[in-house]
């Protein structure tokens, strides 16, 4: 320990692997809260996803009832992205840090995290490709309706 | 899976009568690999695991090699794996243990001898963290460094080590990350890293040399080093705190 030079990301990531993952509970309970008790995973449709994207329109009948939520877009789209955001970096960091700590895997430290940063970096840039795809003109594309 | 093997054991022995124990027997110049004798003895009322190691020993194979000295939970070297737990075996009483009592070295330590450990490498990590005394400067008055009571208080907690190794035999990050210091070692870092009478210098310079990648953060918070120590110590507590403290010196960035 004395023996090794102190690390500068080390905090910030154990402080943000902790953020991210109250970060989590709070998002996920959102998403499940819609997806499956006001939506229903059944009754997920393109249709109803851009509206619930773009316009912030969260509409059901299934396991809370009938319920019409008007969001303001802007945070529902705000939530949308934080969970991407939160998933990729907690998870990929959570599963980085395991290969971390495995002796044997120390001698090729520098690939593995170097692989771990574009590869979210790649998951990341992917969700926000698919997240521009409920836009118009981007939409009109996958016929939702 | 201890839990379930508990279950499926018979109820504990009585406080006289006989007791079963599972022993975990290997001597390199001997055996090819490590194996297991089961022993029947007559236990008697406060009869402890390590009573019960002992009197195999003088009554029924003297070739059983177990590491012992106080016999009071006072010098940690009895340490070993007791139905699926670390524990010392001076400090667990054969009455309260379900049947047959398995006895195995601490898992994670290279077996020298039947339930013997190496335990160089534990000492190593306890070093690496530096757990001696350094003062910024000399005492202000008189010839001693005095501790405020509240001071003292705050490491209380952590003062008890005995370095027995329980808590790093738990530890599953200690137990693939051989750079990491581990529970005791971390216990011990906080034990000099809120000693006020180091100085602030040397505070800072203990945190930094905790927050390497190997360090601190890598704490899984699974607080087994927490269940398994027997003089009650939370390792899990004191290593967080260190994190904290450390993540909150970040923030004040403008400082």
């Amino acid at each position: 320990m004395s023996t090794q030079k102190p690390s500068k990301t080390a905090g910030w990531n154990w402080f943000l692997q902790r953020v991210t993952g109250v970060g989590l509970v709070v998002l996920l309970g959102f998403h499940f809260a819609v997806e499956h008790f006001i939506v229903g995973a059944a009754n997920v449709t393109a249709g109803n996803t851009v509206e619930r994207i773009t316009n912030g329109l969260i509409q059901g009948d299934h396991v809370l009832g009938q319920i019409t939520i008007n969001m303001p877009a802007f945070l529902y789209q705000a939530t949308a992205i934080s969970l991407l955001g939160f998933s990729v970096f907690h998870g990929m960091y959570g599963v980085y840090n395991v290969l971390m700590e495995q002796d044997t895997l120390r001698a090729y430290e520098k690939p593995i995290k170097y692989f771990f940063i574009v590869f979210s970096a790649a998951l990341f840039v992917q969700g926000i490709l698919i997240f521009l795809a409920f836009f118009e003109p981007f939409w009109q594309v996958y016929d939702p309706r | 899976m201890a839990t379930t093997q508990e279950t499926q054991r018979s109820e504990p022995a009585t406080a006289e009568g006989k007791a079963e124990l599972d022993v975990f027997r290997y001597i390199p110049e001997e055996d090819d690999e490590p194996h297991t004798e089961t022993y029947e003895i007559e236990t008697f009322e406060g009869m402890t695991v390590l009573d019960a190691l002992i009197k195999i020993r003088d009554e029924q194979d003297s070739s059983l090699t177990v590491r012992h000295s106080c016999r009071m939970a006072r010098c940690g070297s009895d340490a070993v794996y007791i139905n699926g737990t670390q524990r010392l075996a001076c400090n667990t009483q054969v009455s309260e243990l379900s049947q047959p009592i398995d006895v195995e070295p601490l898992p994670r330590f290279d077996v020298i001898r039947d339930l013997v450990v190496e335990m160089n490498e534990f000492y190593d990590r306890m070093e690496s963290v530096e757990p001696w005394f350094q003062p910024d400067h000399e005492p202000e008055t008189g010839e001693e460094y005095l501790q405020s009571p509240e001071n003292r208080k705050n490491i209380d907690t952590v003062l008890d080590c005995i370095w027995c190794g329980a808590c790093t035999s738990s530890c599953s990050p200690a137990a693939t990350d051989s750079d990491f210091p581990g529970p005791a070692a971390l216990a011990k870092a906080y034990r000099f890293y809120k000693d006020e009478r180091e100085g602030e210098e040397t505070r800072k310079r203990r945190l930094e040399m905790l927050e390497s990648s190997h360090g601190i953060y890598r704490c899984h918070t699974q607080f087994n080093c927490t269940e398994v120590c027997p003089k009650g110590i939370s390792p899990t507590e004191a290593i967080m705190e260190m994190s904290r403290d450390a993540v909150k010196e970040k923030l004040r960035f403008w400082r």
